[in-house]
């Protein structure tokens, strides 16, 4: 009986928590170009570029372009473009190699869509300045 | 009777199960450089350099290195490096989005495996020649 009820309410949340939102994942193929470098209050900075391609588990599959900085966090704003010319605004936060992100609308279908995610770099090559990023989303 | 035909559907379903045994996925994230064309008989090959990174449905990761050219088909000889600095060699041969992978044997763990892949570019950045490869492999690595 105890059993019983135990699954009935996990089965419950599986179900209120799938209805409230779409878990989702992209997976990215990136390369950086490190910019010019300047000392603040809280060491030194690095502008960095990033561009790439990505395919997302909802089918959807595109270039990306991110302009961000790089000191003892990596923050990025980047522009994912999709099939069909729409584009997701999203950023990112990342110490080492695990981040979140968060996508904030963006044009035609994206205009209304929010997530947030986390991602991880699953591999990366420093000399070649390249990476192999996934990322896991949850629509808000 | 009904032994035997136990005894049937269990051997089969190992023979099922051990013949899936080496079959795995990867992603490839590439970076492409092209450096000289020339013209031939085909129309115009274009020699090719790919850098890139990877990781497996079976937990391995590394680096990957390719040289080829590429005209109506993409051709290319490439070395991916594990994580434990084992090197497999390896062929490609491409049309359009859709290719064929061979397994050619290496170094350390990879000395006698053979195999292959289908691959598909996922996604390409034109602009920055920057693709994204899925891959469907399976080989006798044990």
């Amino acid at each position: 009986m105890k059993s019983i009820f135990i699954a009935t309410i996990l089965l419950s949340i599986l179900t209120i928590t799938s209805a409230f939102a779409e878990d989702f994942t992209l997976t990215q193929s990136i390369k950086w170009t490190m910019g010019s470098e300047i000392e603040t209050a809280s060491g030194k900075l690095k502008g960095v570029s990033v561009d790439g391609a990505y395919i997302d588990s909802r089918g959807h599959k595109g270039i990306l372009t991110c302009i961000g900085s790089v000191g003892e966090v990596f923050k990025a704003d980047c522009n994912l473009k999709d099939e069909d010319g729409d584009i997701v605004y999203l950023d990112a936060l990342r110490k080492g190699v695990d981040g979140v992100s968060k996508m904030s609308g963006g044009t035609g279908k994206y205009k209304n869509v929010t997530a947030n995610c986390v991602y991880q770099i699953a591999n990366s090559n420093k000399e070649a300045s390249l990476g192999l990023v996934t990322m896991q989303c949850s629509n808000n | 009777m009904q032994n035997l035909i136990i005894s049937i559907i269990m051997v089969s379903l190992l023979s099922i199960v051990s013949s899936f045994a080496g079959e795995y996925t990867a992603t490839n994230a590439l970076s492409y450089t092209i450096t000289k064309s020339v013209d031939t008989v085909d129309g115009s090959v274009m020699g090719l350099s790919v850098e890139g990174v990877w990781s497996d449905s079976r937990g391995n990761s590394g680096t990957i290195h390719c040289v080829g050219t590429r005209g109506k088909i993409l051709k290319a000889y490439c070395n991916s490096t594990d994580q434990d600095g084992d090197i497999q060699y390896n062929t490609a041969t491409r049309v359009g989005t859709e290719g064929k992978g061979v397994f050619n044997g290496g170094t350390g763990k990879y000395a006698n495996v053979t195999g292959g892949c289908s691959y598909q570019v996922a996604a390409f950045d034109k602009n920055n020649l920057v693709g994204l490869i899925t891959l469907q492999c399976s080989d006798n690595l044990n």
